[in-house]
């Protein structure tokens, strides 16, 4: 039984190339496409009103993340705090919106430096193939196994403490995946005829890589980072209390979530309240991506 | 169309497997009055059951099962009373002291225990080769401190001698008066010389003798089982010699590390007894479950050690300043109330002595402000950037959130703070790599010697690099010394010294709580967190 | 096949010896070793402990006389930390444990995954869609130190109907399995979702659809070829993590499995445990990724063995 595709996609095979080159038409119709989608623009909105938030939050209240009050200690939510205190008697209010700051900063740069390398990684071990393809899936492998903890480690002996080498840190095992994911569509559109079509045209590996290939596989790229998103922001808060990254009193949500989780009997606020925003931004970033990803795919549209 | 019913066949799935599952059997607490059997956290597992290659807490209460001393604690305070040793004399210069070993104290295999078996412990211990991490304790003996340290190869030199079967004499360096509680130590507790022997050499470490099936103790109870992060399971020792007054038939060591985790473990009756407490919890217990909730004073310190080898630290004035600067009351009352006391000195109250520190380090904002500005820094103008160092530990930050704070508003100072991975802490202080940092340390035996000779010149644990002859020489008077009385006022002076000099600054005696269920009887929290295990019996409550 | 095979584990040999090198110096380069402790030890005794395990031999020498033990011998050495035993012996102890556990989640995050995720396609943007989808990203945002906790607090305090924590009865599978499986279905159903949109609209779908095949036959024989390829390409890797333990999960729950073992070894500095526990990782990597990329063929007729 042959399930391969008998006919290529009709949008790539049948338009001329040279019309796929003119990105104006292409992404000007994706915008559009998802304007119409009401879930992604509410997501894309509630992504804007918390980049704001948390950017511009801080500078109207009197508040500073790090002003205590030990005899207060954590109250629930209340008029002098809104969203309530935390143990050492600090507003948790503006405590998330400059943990926000740090988050959304690490998560979503992260997320690219690990989306822009397993992308390409994996697209050119794919593309390219043979023996190359060998030599490169088996470094991903080897850097898979070695002890991620004792590199956080060395990473803290050898730099000192940085904002930048959390980047670094988390860059270099979060793409690893998307590579192994990239690499196995692309082996995959590697033997379509449309793809034999654009080499025969003679355009060069570099335009066939990104220009046609990639745009085939949005899908589960686009998911994929959406996944990475979480586990780097929670990420961030367990090598933040190893000593690598953001120190106390600076807050991120990772280490606001992992402190609420330790008291959530006692201070339901302290999880409750991280943990929503936690969540809508993800839930946000995720409805982004699935209306991006309709957006941007050629063929669902015709149905 | 069939893929639409398939959630619904997870669900009932799920919810059957639950149904079947609560098939309710009694709990551990439940069994546990009936077999006598207890069910205790004990934070890790040990690295090894061999008492002279203990060094974490969480071995002290497996080796205190297992094997007994010449002396045992009493389970309240801490007094020593007998042990292997039905009685002893101290010769009147204090340097001798003879014990005589009762006839009926017999090892698990039924061998009778013998002087002989704690010379053999001694030379053991005093073998550098073996690498017993406690064997600091032994430099008291006389001549030890050259055996160990290769000066002295003639092991008949070192003062300890077994004049008969019955009869151990100890010879010291110098007189002692804490030498009882030194031997109620675990690296003081003897080892079956034959099973040691048949896995290796005397001085030969983890020959594995040490494991089920292989170990031969003295103690109340004799090793069962042992399955790393599982469990670890002991039972009454029929041989042992005063078998008739253990109540317990079985003890099973939780290795818990979580506080959290645990305390489930205890809310649903796996546990009897735990660890520890989150602190967020200790107020919800106080309130609704006093009886439960355990607390007990602990033989600890929590100290600043600023390292004197740079500026801004090599002025005593800015380490002063520091220390004035701190509220201890605040940080003893916080997450939650009486969590710690506030330490004044660097010697913790206890153990029954009159001894207490010079009550030296208090909350002075408007002194400390004074010393910064006499040091160069009024109001904190022009201080150095500095950085605090402290363990990845949740109590550790939140101490060093308070303190950055207390320094920013009462000094004007603001301090970077550094978390770091405990062993490159840990490795940072030995080398003296940082600036300041939170320290502590616990006691290891009844006095008040265990901290104050932290800080002779040269010693292991000075992180601070502190060296003060005149410190060490009233140290070393205080030593020789029989007098208790003049000996605390020359260790009193010692410590008005160094809280002059303030290398350190002290900040907290930890307070330690447990969870303890009701039906527990003879448990008792101590200073020492030493757990003498005879009298402890499961009644219902 | 079968060459291909023999060419991969061929392959394997030098990437074990890479993985095992750069840990082994790599763990070397770290400060603080297996003896370091919140007290000192006195620096005669620390000598005689390192010079027991050959830690005072040069570390070249250190480094091939362990390569040749495991190579030779397959003798992974003593473990720092459990003085007694060996990393053999822990390995062999706890393994069993991991592969039950994680085998048990498997199952869950499998079965979850895939139906839902199938599901969600087929409806897409349908307001079952945004459900399942919803209720998936909630599986990746909370975290299983929260959702763990959350189901004792329910079925073991609450309820009463299983133990808080432990290792076991059957009984005490059941918590540890749903929470390291929900978080790994979560995964599985966002990716088997977009893996089936890219798939589902493709001509060779519609020519099945037109020929009247039922929309089952379609989606099993059909769809689930190509949808499935980057839910297999995250397995490889997944199915290693999730079979090694998982440390969050076993502190929770109190699971005597590997997982704790990885994280603690590196904190503890225990040098032949980590590399012991990392060469069984590297191994479970290499063969996972070998049948994943197997399978990758198997779906894809397309492609060949190179």
């Amino acid at each position: 039984m042959n399930l391969a595709p008998a006919v290529p996609p009709p949008s790539l095979s049948a338009s001329d190339p040279a019309q796929l080159e003119s990105g104006h038409s292409l992404w000007g119709d994706a915008w559009h496409r998802l304007r119409q989608n009401r879930l992604a623009v509410a997501g894309g909105a509630a992504l804007f009103v918390l980049t704001v938030l948390c950017t511009s939050g801080p500078w109207f209240l009197q508040a500073s993340y790090q002003d205590q009050n030990l005899d207060l200690g954590a109250t629930a939510p209340g008029a002098a705090h809104w969203l309530g205190t935390d143990t050492l008697g600090r507003d948790l209010l503006v405590r998330l919106l400059y943990g926000g700051r740090i988050s959304l900063g690490v998560g979503l740069s992260a997320t690219f430096v690990a989306l822009t390398i397993g992308v390409s990684y994996g697209a050119i071990a794919g593309y390219v193939g043979g023996k190359t393809d060998i030599l490169m899936m088996r470094l991903v492998d080897i850097l898979y196994a070695l002890p991620f903890t004792i590199f956080v480690i060395l990473l803290m002996v050898f730099f000192g403490r940085n904002i930048i080498l959390l980047f670094v840190a988390i860059g270099a095992v979060e793409w690893l995946t998307m590579a192994r994911i990239v690499r196995g569509q692309i082996l995959s559109l590697k033997k379509m005829e449309f793809i034999e079509a654009a080499r025969s045209l003679g355009l060069s590996n570099r335009r066939i890589i990104f220009r046609h290939m990639i745009p085939n596989i949005l899908g589960p790229i686009i998911v994929y980072t959406t996944l990475t998103i979480p586990s780097v922001m929670l990420l961030e808060a367990f090598l933040s209390f190893l000593g690598l990254g953001v120190q106390p009193p600076m807050s991120s949500w990772g280490t606001l979530i992992k402190d609420g989780a330790e008291k959530m009997e006692e201070f339901w606020w302290l999880l409750v309240f991280p943990g929503s925003v936690f969540s809508l931004t993800l839930l946000s970033l995720n409805f982004l991506g699935d209306g991006l990803r309709d957006a941007l795919d050629v063929r669902g549209s015709k149905d | 169309m069939l893929l639409p019913a398939v959630p619904r066949l997870i669900t009932t799935t799920l919810a059957a497997l639950l149904l079947v599952s609560c098939a309710k059997q009694p709990t551990n607490v439940e069994r546990g009055f009936r077999e006598q059997v207890l069910h205790l956290g004990n934070l890790s597992d040990p690295r090894d059951l061999d008492p002279h290659h203990n060094f974490d807490d969480s071995a002290f209460y497996t080796t205190m099962a297992l094997f007994e001393g010449l002396v045992n604690f009493d389970p309240i305070d801490l007094h020593p009373v007998p042990g292997v040793a039905e009685r002893w004399e101290v010769s009147p210069d204090g340097l001798v002291w003879t014990f005589h070993l009762r006839a009926n104290a017999r090892w698990s295999n039924g061998d009778p225990v013998t002087a002989e078996d704690f010379v053999f412990s001694a030379r053991r211990m005093c073998s550098a080769a073996l690498g017993a991490e406690y064997s600091y304790l032994f430099h008291v003996l006389r001549g030890a401190r050259d055996y160990l340290q290769g000066r002295q190869t003639d092991f008949a030199k070192v003062g300890v001698k077994a004049p008969d079967a019955g009869t151990v004499r100890y010879e010291l360096e110098h007189p002692c008066p804490y030498f009882l509680t030194l031997l109620a130590h675990i690296a003081w507790f003897p080892v079956h010389a034959p099973t040691v022997l048949k896995a290796g050499r005397i001085d030969e470490p983890y020959t594995g003798w040490s494991m089920p099936g292989k170990l031969v103790g003295n103690g109340p109870f004799a090793l069962v089982s042992w399955r790393q992060n599982q469990e670890l399971i002991v039972r009454k020792n029929p041989y042992y010699w005063d078998a008739a007054r253990v109540q317990l038939q079985e003890i099973h060591y939780h290795p818990i590390e979580s506080s959290e985790v645990e305390e489930r473990a205890f809310r649903t009756g796996q546990l009897q007894l735990t660890y520890d407490v989150p602190a967020n919890k200790i107020d919800l217990y106080r309130r609704t479950q006093p009886t439960v909730l355990l607390e007990s004073p602990w033989y600890q310190t929590r100290f600043i050690s600023f390292n004197l080898a740079g500026p801004p630290f090599n002025d005593p004035r800015v380490r002063l300043a520091f220390g004035l600067a701190a509220d201890r009351t605040q940080l003893a009352n916080f997450p939650v109330p009486r969590l710690a006391s506030a330490a004044p000195s660097a010697s913790p109250p206890g153990f029954g002595y009159n001894y207490r520190g010079p009550a030296a380090m208090g909350l002075d904002v408007e002194r400390a402000r004074h010393l910064l500005a006499e040091a160069g820094y009024p109001d904190g103008r022009g201080f150095p950037r500095v950085e605090f160092r402290f363990d990845a530990s949740d109590r550790s930050h939140d101490l060093a959130q308070a303190l950055q704070e207390m320094w920013r508003k009462n000094l004007g100072v603001q301090v970077a703070l550094a978390s770091q991975e405990n062993r490159l802490f840990f490795t940072s202080l030995n080398r003296g790599e940082y600036q300041f940092a939170l320290d502590s340390y616990f006691g290891d035996y009844g006095d008040p010697n265990t901290f104050l000779s932290l800080w002779l010149t040269g010693a292991g644990n000075n992180h601070p690099r502190y060296a003060n002859p005149a410190y060490d020489r009233l140290i070393d008077e205080a030593n020789h010394q029989l007098d208790p009385a003049h000996r605390f006022a020359l260790l009193a002076d010692a410590e008005t010294l160094l809280l002059t000099d303030a290398p350190v600054a002290p900040l907290l005696h930890e307070i330690r709580f447990r969870l303890r269920h009701p039906s527990v009887r003879g448990w008792h929290g101590t200073l020492l967190e030493m757990h003498p295990l005879q009298d402890v019996r499961l009644d219902p409550p | 096949m079968l060459r291909f095979i023999a060419h991969r584990l061929l392959q394997a040999v030098p990437v074990l010896f890479i993985i095992i090198a750069v840990s082994f110096f790599m763990l070397r380069l770290a400060p603080g070793g297996p003896f370091t402790a919140e007290k000192a030890i006195p620096p005669e005794i620390l000598r005689n402990l390192e010079a027991h395990y050959g830690l005072d031999k040069p570390l070249h020498v250190q480094f091939f006389t362990y390569l040749g033990k495991v190579v030779l011998h397959g003798d992974l050495g003593p473990s720092f930390k459990y003085s007694n035993r060996t990393v053999n012996e822990i390995i062999a102890d706890k393994l069993p444990v991991s592969l039950e556990l994680g085998g048990l989640a498997l199952l869950v995050a499998l079965v979850l995954g895939l139906t839902f995720g199938i599901l969600a396609a087929l409806r897409r943007n349908t307001f079952l869609d945004y459900l399942y989808s919803t209720v998936g990203m909630l599986g990746i945002c909370v975290p299983t130190f929260v959702f763990g906790p959350l189901l004792v607090l329910l079925f073991a305090i609450q309820l009463g109907w299983v133990n808080a924590s432990g290792w076991y009865t059957w009984q005490d599978r059941v918590l540890p399995a749903l929470t390291l499986g929900f978080v790994f279905s979560a995964y599985i159903m966002r990716l088997t979702r977009a893996g089936m949109l890219e798939v589902l609209h493709q001509d060779y779908i519609r020519t099945a659809r037109a020929k009247g095949a039922s929309e089952v036959r379609i989606v099993l024989r059909h769809a689930l070829r190509g949808g499935l390829l980057p839910v297999v390409a995250f397995l490889g890797p997944g199915t290693a993590d999730l079979l090694t333990g998982s440390f969050v999960i076993e502190t929770i729950f109190q699971v005597p499995g590997l997982g704790r073992e990885f994280v603690n070894s590196a904190f503890n500095r225990d040098y032949t445990l980590v590399l012991g526990t990392v060469i069984l990782f590297a191994v479970l990597i290499v063969a996972c990724n070998l049948v994943v990329d197997l399978v990758q063929v198997w779906l894809n007729p397309k492609l060949k063995f190179e």
